[in-house]
């Protein structure tokens, strides 16, 4: 009898390779919370974000086969919920500035004011405005220094992970980490000025 | 606005304590209770629409690849046949040539070179070897009346070439015995 819950992600993943669907169950377990804490921290939209995590396990599903045990299967994880909440990302960037071309009145700029539930998920926490700070100043900072700052400062992966991640030699997320917190940290002096 | 100046690309984690800090204290994003179930319906859904999509096509696109890659070379070859055929000699021979008609059959005399002249399956070809300094038409109608039963010595020949138009099926070789440039054999008669 096989206890899942002590078995290690690669080997979880062994198993689903070779058909048992319960190891499959176990790593959504083990990596729903932190990946979707990820792509919402990414994306700053809660729908989009469980959206992207129920996307990224389907392809584990579908792709079990690409995973090779050479490497860890969180970062394999992590790579597929970057390039979904990426492509995400610039998508709605895409919609936006169609709509607002679209839509555009000739004698004044509308401005559009879209629904303001994209960040609303921090409703129960006591630090519930500092977090909404904080993302807000998050989904300012450009993709490339977000992904970095939100893979190591939250989700506390190693260099060599992001490194491995976002396929970037160790010296330029170095870089970029610290280009990241320093912008984040600028707007949220900012910010933290205008409230 | 944000100073976009060079930054020491050095890694400073005092200088961050407190912004580090307050991201790893962000409070995890609720998930929704059915999260497990709709993703089994997602997963379930993709399965169908991989295998709807087997369906429709089965295992037959492959073959369409392949049929359509044939008809596509058959298509080269058959333009190649029909567009080529007959006319790629004559061209190229143009202004130096010369035709003349012998026994109701229309023969092209191309100047000596050392071209080969080739037919196609409709209309075979008898190549005449001849002198390098053959010229006129009439000591070609004298070969043909005086036409030697065996094909003589071919070596140290060039080939200026003689189209026969409804010629025999076969192709043939024949060579000018005294127009032959200058070979052993007829050394040896002129002396």
């Amino acid at each position: 009898m096989i206890d899942y819950h002590k078995t290690n992600d690669e080997d979880l993943m062994n198993l689903f390779q070779k058909g048992d669907n319960f190891a499959f169950d176990e790593l959504v377990k083990r990596y729903k919370q932190p990946l979707a804490n990820f792509v919402y921290r990414f994306t700053s939209n809660y729908d989009d974000s469980l959206d992207i995590v129920q996307d990224t396990f389907v392809k584990v599903f579908n792709y079990k086969d690409h995973y090779q045990n050479v490497a860890k299967f969180s970062t394999w994880l992590y790579t597929i919920a970057s390039n979904l909440a990426k492509t995400s990302i610039r998508r709605k960037k895409r919609f936006k500035l169609f709509s607002s071309n679209l839509f555009k009145n000739k004698d004044e700029d509308l401005e559009i004011e879209y629904p303001d539930n994209d960040i609303k998920p921090d409703d129960n926490t006591d630090n519930k405005l500092r977090a909404e700070l904080i993302q807000k100043a998050l989904s300012k900072i450009a993709l490339h220094y977000r992904e970095v700052v939100i893979l190591r400062d939250i989700m506390e992966l190693s260099y060599d992970e992001i490194s491995e991640i976002t396929k970037l030699p160790k010296g330029t997320v170095k870089s970029r980490i610290n280009r990241g917190r320093l912008y984040l940290k600028e707007y949220l002096i900012k910010f933290s000025k205008d409230f | 606005m944000i100073r976009k100046e060079k930054i020491n690309p050095d890694i400073n984690e005092e200088e961050f304590n407190d912004i580090i800090k307050e991201l790893k204290s962000l409070p995890d994003i609720p998930l929704p209770q059915d999260f497990e179930s709709k993703l089994r319906n997602r997963i379930a859904l993709s399965n169908q629409k991989k295998s709807s999509s087997n369906l429709a096509f089965g295992n037959y696109h492959k073959y369409l690849v392949y049929g359509g890659s044939f008809i596509v070379v058959v298509c080269i070859v058959l333009f190649f046949v029909f567009i080529f055929n007959g006319t790629h000699n004559i061209d190229q021979f143009k202004g130096t040539i010369d035709s003349t008609e012998y026994q109701g059959k229309k023969i092209i005399i191309i100047p000596p070179t050392e071209t080969t002249v080739e037919g196609t399956s409709k209309k075979p070809i008898e190549k005449i070897t001849s002198k390098k300094d053959y010229k006129s038409k009439e000591k070609l109608e004298e070969y043909f009346e005086n036409k030697p039963k065996e094909s003589p010595d071919k070596s140290n020949q060039i080939a200026p070439a003689i189209r026969i138009f409804s010629a025999p099926e076969t192709e043939k070789s024949f060579t000018i015995d005294s127009l032959k440039k200058d070979s052993i054999k007829n050394k040896k008669n002129k002396k």
